[in-house]
């Protein structure tokens, strides 16, 4: 009996993980074979080729796009690394009036969804002529509401003493906020990086509103609009998406601890 | 904690922030609210007219509204309970004493870290009518369809693939707090002789209902704003038939094809409202429960 | 490529099927208050959607040809890529539009109902631009309420196209020309994987088969689908060929977007589509031999077709609307349009260029015949919301949701 339920639980194990795996590998398989070859099912080892990576990166802009994506991913965690730390902290540990007005504004605008302000951001970035520019992709984004709140819960949850001693050593609030809280927050700065990073990497309809050349496309908006137009050659289409798909997979790999961890902490309090 | 200058340094700590929010997020939501009260094309700002509660009204009758209503309602309906049952099991597997288990923790966190657009265009790819799926269900002696251009099966295999890609995210919350329940729990449980599944029943599901709170509220609120999958899947039309449109995506047509950003804001208000009610309901049923 | 006009109009949503072709520069320096006299250098933007390799060298050619004859000009296209429209919209909501931009006929209403483009009647005189050269139907797409906001540049109409080998196979010696002889063809043609006949699931390739059946989709401002005329067409081709005999096929059924791929990959015999599709053919399927027809008429029914046509408006925050004038004047006009002859993506819009393309390609005739009986694709304010409801009616059919056009074409009335 005992044995029996075992093996169904490796079933169920295994049986998972190939479902996960499945797309990607028949994927990357298809993007490597040549177009003739594109419908059969099994092909030779040998005719498996890397043509069609070749194809989409000289005829498509797909490193300007990786390029972009970067650029904006990265400025984007940059600043809500910085902004949302520093206003967490404050509403943690610093006493000023309208914090508590402030601590509740936070939690209200959580509530609302993107598409609500979509529309006046976007009225307001064309009046300002930043449609299709990194500042109309990267500067509406450099504060997240769910990351202040996350910031603020992590150093209520942080032991006060440690900055009172600092306090009596007449160190300032910045000298305490750099020296001793930044680097207690390790954790909680590196849940949010993943998450802000992995937000706006695989973003979609923003920068799908804003951009208008395919010098300004991020990886999601450039592969879309590739997509539409070559469905016909799936190998190529296949080979674009796993250009994307690839360096993130790659780099999930490396920090997977991490990224696990960091998103476990955010389903904390 | 007090100090002298904290004033100040406190209001340029949290400045930043609240020009941002003042600017992108606040100032925006007042905007919105106007513009939802009036006929208001892009084209046109300078010639708004006053709507009342004209774009309101007429969304509750607007057949395709109320279409992408009911198929993001289904879409919620299908993706929540079923994302979570996965995810507590997927949970629950990787915690176990199994072997390989960060390889398996790996594998299926995964899809998690891929776009939707990339997810998207793999699982048209699989699902086309003469894809690997179909092939091997073919072989299968079972019948096979054109997935995303069926009538019937559209929104499903949006919905499956909607699961497929968020599992492994909620998998690893489940598991942050299935690692804080206290062994001592499971231990004095097992002196008493409580099965497996009594332990799971009276002391694991129990244990993380916070978890299993904040991972529903996550998930209904995605669900509600899904968008991406079904506007790649359906090429920007939300075919066949509106099958695949959700109301985020007719907001998004409704405002940038149709020229009418009244009606779409409007609609944006209305998802707003639903998204809060369904939080507070939750919020209530779950106090409920725990006291 | 003017598929991707009509597809704009067809699909509303589609214009991000370009090809990823140039980059734009999206600050160009329109800072110099030139008048048309003055020496200065300075630039004019022209917008468009990006394009295939062969229209943009049409309009490079063009332009090289304007720049020729005025030195102190440089004209710089900036397409768009993705979706148009709606990259369109923010640039003209803060006055950012370039100079001249296109404009498909299909949503010409709505820029020139709510004003948002410059009227050019005025600067047309001025400059010696004389309408009537102009193909009526494709100017008339943009005149709204007594005034002229854009000159077209070049047009499309449908026709049929059809594979010649398989015409020979099934010893079939003419197109059809009638929906009888249209259904017995493809009755015949269908077999081997290879279906008769493909037509999209769209208003834009059917109305023509409705009006021969004494039907219309609007008419005074208002839309009829509901027009109990409208059924026959639907019900000939969606429900009696498609879904009864399955002797024909909408392009999803056969795995592709839309029926010219499915005629380029020989999996149908005969397709309805416009002169796009013959660069298309070149570039995917040079070794196919086909032939274009014109449409088969219903018995006792008048031809009909339909015309699709783009023109390039002008802006109304232009600092140099008189040379933008000048620019639109010489890329429409004789010189402008020979390069589109020259080119043969689409037809020329004036008259007198019309017979010199009819001249340089008979075998293309149907084109220029079809021009003389259609109607232009565009309905008025309600032209996206019409299409898209009468599309949907259409596919209704297709994939079973309705039992036949009065019920489906009802539906989408009711609709609107």
């Amino acid at each position: 009996m005992k044995k029996l339920w075992r093996t169904l639980f490796y079933c169920v194990v295994i049986g998972y993980a190939v479902l996960t795996l499945i797309p990607f590998a028949w994927s990357i398989l298809t993007s490597m074979k040549s177009t003739p070859d594109m419908d059969k099912f099994w092909v030779p080892l040998s005719s498996l080729t890397l043509d069609n990576y070749t194809y989409i990166v000289t005829k498509f802009p797909f490193f300007r796009w990786l390029l972009n994506s970067v650029i904006v991913a990265g400025s984007v965690t940059i600043g809500n690394l910085l902004f949302n730390t520093l206003a967490g902290y404050a509403l943690a540990r610093i006493k000023f009036p309208g914090r508590g007005l402030l601590f509740y504004i936070v939690l209200a605008v959580m509530m609302v969804p993107g598409q609500v302000v979509m529309i006046p951001v976007y009225i307001m970035l064309a009046n300002w002529g930043w449609i299709n520019t990194y500042q109309g992709f990267i500067l509406p984004f450099l504060t997240s509401s769910f990351g202040i709140f996350m910031m603020r819960q992590f150093f209520l949850a942080l032991p006060v003493d440690l900055e009172e001693a600092a306090l009596i050593d007449g160190l300032s609030r910045w000298g305490i906020f750099f020296r001793i809280a930044l680097p207690l927050a390790k954790p909680a700065l590196a849940a949010q990086t993943i998450f802000m990073f992995l937000g706006n990497w695989n973003s979609f309809m923003w920068p799908s509103l804003l951009a208008s050349s395919d010098d300004m496309f991020t990886l999601p908006v450039g592969l879309n609009s590739f997509h539409w137009q070559y469905v016909a050659y799936w190998n190529q289409d296949l080979a674009g998406t796993m250009f994307m798909t690839i360096p993130m997979l790659i780099v999930f790999l490396i920090f997977q601890k991490w990224f696990i961890k960091g998103i476990a902490t955010s389903g904390l309090k | 904690m007090r100090n002298r200058g904290d004033l100040a340094t406190g209001y340029l700590f949290v400045l930043p922030v609240v020009v941002s929010l003042a600017v992108f997020l606040i100032g925006p939501i007042f905007y919105a609210l106007y513009i939802s009260f009036h006929h208001f094309s892009f084209l046109a700002p300078d010639h708004a007219t006053w709507a009342g509660l004209g774009n309101y009204t007429k969304l509750f009758h607007d057949p395709r509204f109320l279409r992408a209503l009911g198929n993001t309602s289904l879409y919620s309906l299908g993706v929540v309970p079923i994302q979570i049952a996965i995810a507590l099991m997927l949970a629950l597997i990787v915690d176990s004493k199994i072997k390989g288990k960060t390889f398996f923790r790996v594998v299926y966190f995964l899809p998690t870290v891929t776009s939707t657009v990339a997810v998207s265009v793999m699982f048209m790819y699989l699902f086309k009518n003469d894809g690997l799926v179909n092939l091997l269900l073919g072989k299968l002696g079972i019948p096979t369809f054109d997935w995303f251009n069926s009538l019937t099966f559209a929104l499903p295999s949006v919905m499956g693939m909607a699961i497929w890609t968020t599992v492994g995210q909620f998998m690893v919350i489940y598991l942050a707090g299935l690692q804080d329940i206290p062994q001592e729990l499971y231990e004095a449980a097992e002196v008493d002789g409580a099965t497996p599944w009594q332990r799971l029943r009276f002391i694991t599901w129990p244990m993380l209902k916070p978890t299993t709170f904040f991972i529903l509220i996550m998930s209904i609120i995605g669900c509600f704003q899904v968008f991406d999958q079904m506007y790649v899947v359906s090429k920007g039309e939300g075919g066949p038939q509106d099958r695949t449109l959700s109301v985020v995506f007719y907001l998004y047509r409704s405002a940038f094809k149709d020229f009418d950003m009244g009606y779409a804001s409007a609609m944006a208000f209305v998802l707003f409202l639903i998204i809060l009610i369904l939080t507070v309901i939750q919020r209530k049923f779950f106090q409920e429960e725990t006291h | 490529m003017k598929k991707k006009n009509v597809i704009t109009g067809i699909l509303a949503t589609t214009l991000a099927m370009t090809a990823l072709v140039g980059c734009s520069s999206s600050s160009s320096s329109t800072d110099s208050q030139g008048s048309p006299s003055s020496n200065e250098k300075f630039t004019l933007r022209v917008g468009g959607w990006s394009s295939s390799p062969e229209e943009q060298k049409m309009l490079d050619t063009q332009i090289a040809g304007f720049k020729a004859t005025h030195p102190n000009i440089d004209v710089k296209f900036e397409p768009v890529v993705g979706d148009y429209l709606q990259k369109l919209q923010p640039m003209i909501a803060s006055k950012t539009e370039p100079d001249i931009f296109y404009l498909d006929a299909n949503v010409a209403p709505d820029f020139m109902d709510k004003g948002v483009i410059e009227p050019i009647d005025d600067l047309a005189q001025k400059h010696n631009v004389n309408f009537g050269d102009y193909e009526d139907a494709a100017l008339k797409a943009f005149q709204w309420n007594g005034k002229t906001y854009g000159l077209p540049k070049d047009y499309n109409t449908l026709a049929l196209f059809y594979n010649k080998e398989m015409f020979d196979k099934a010893g079939i010696t003419a197109p059809p020309k009638n929906w009888d002889e249209l259904r017995a063809d493809a009755q015949k043609l269908t077999k081997d994987g290879v279906t008769g006949f493909s037509i999209s699931a769209e208003l834009p390739r059917y109305q023509p088969f409705l009006v021969q059946a004494g039907g219309s989709v609007y008419a005074d401002g208002k839309a009829t689908l509901n027009n109990p005329a409208n059924a026959t067409a639907l019900d000939f081709i969606y429900r009696d060929m498609m879904v009864k005999d399955k002797i024909a096929a909408y392009p999803k059924t056969l795995g592709v977007d839309w029926s010219g791929d499915a005629f380029a990959n020989q999996k149908a015999a005969m397709v309805v589509e416009g002169s796009w599709l013959i660069p298309h053919m070149a570039q995917k399927a040079p070794n196919v031999k086909y032939g274009i027809a014109e449409l088969p008429v219903k018995d006792g029914g008048k031809p009909s077709n339909m015309i699709f046509t783009v023109a390039y408006a002008l802006s109304k925050n232009s600092k140099h609307k008189d040379d933008a004038m000048d620019l639109m004047a010489y890329l429409t006009g004789t010189e402008g349009q020979k390069v589109t002859v020259e080119g043969g993506l689409a037809l020329p819009t004036l008259k007198a260029m019309g017979k010199e393309y009819a001249t340089k390609y008979p075998e293309r005739e149907a084109f220029v015949k079809g021009a003389s009986y259609a109607l232009p694709f565009q309905y008025g304010v309600v032209g996206t919301k019409l299409t898209d409801a009468a599309n949907k009616a259409a596919e209704a059919i297709v994939l079973g949701a309705k039992p036949d056009g009065k019920s489906a074409l009802d539906e989408a009335q009711s609709k609107l």
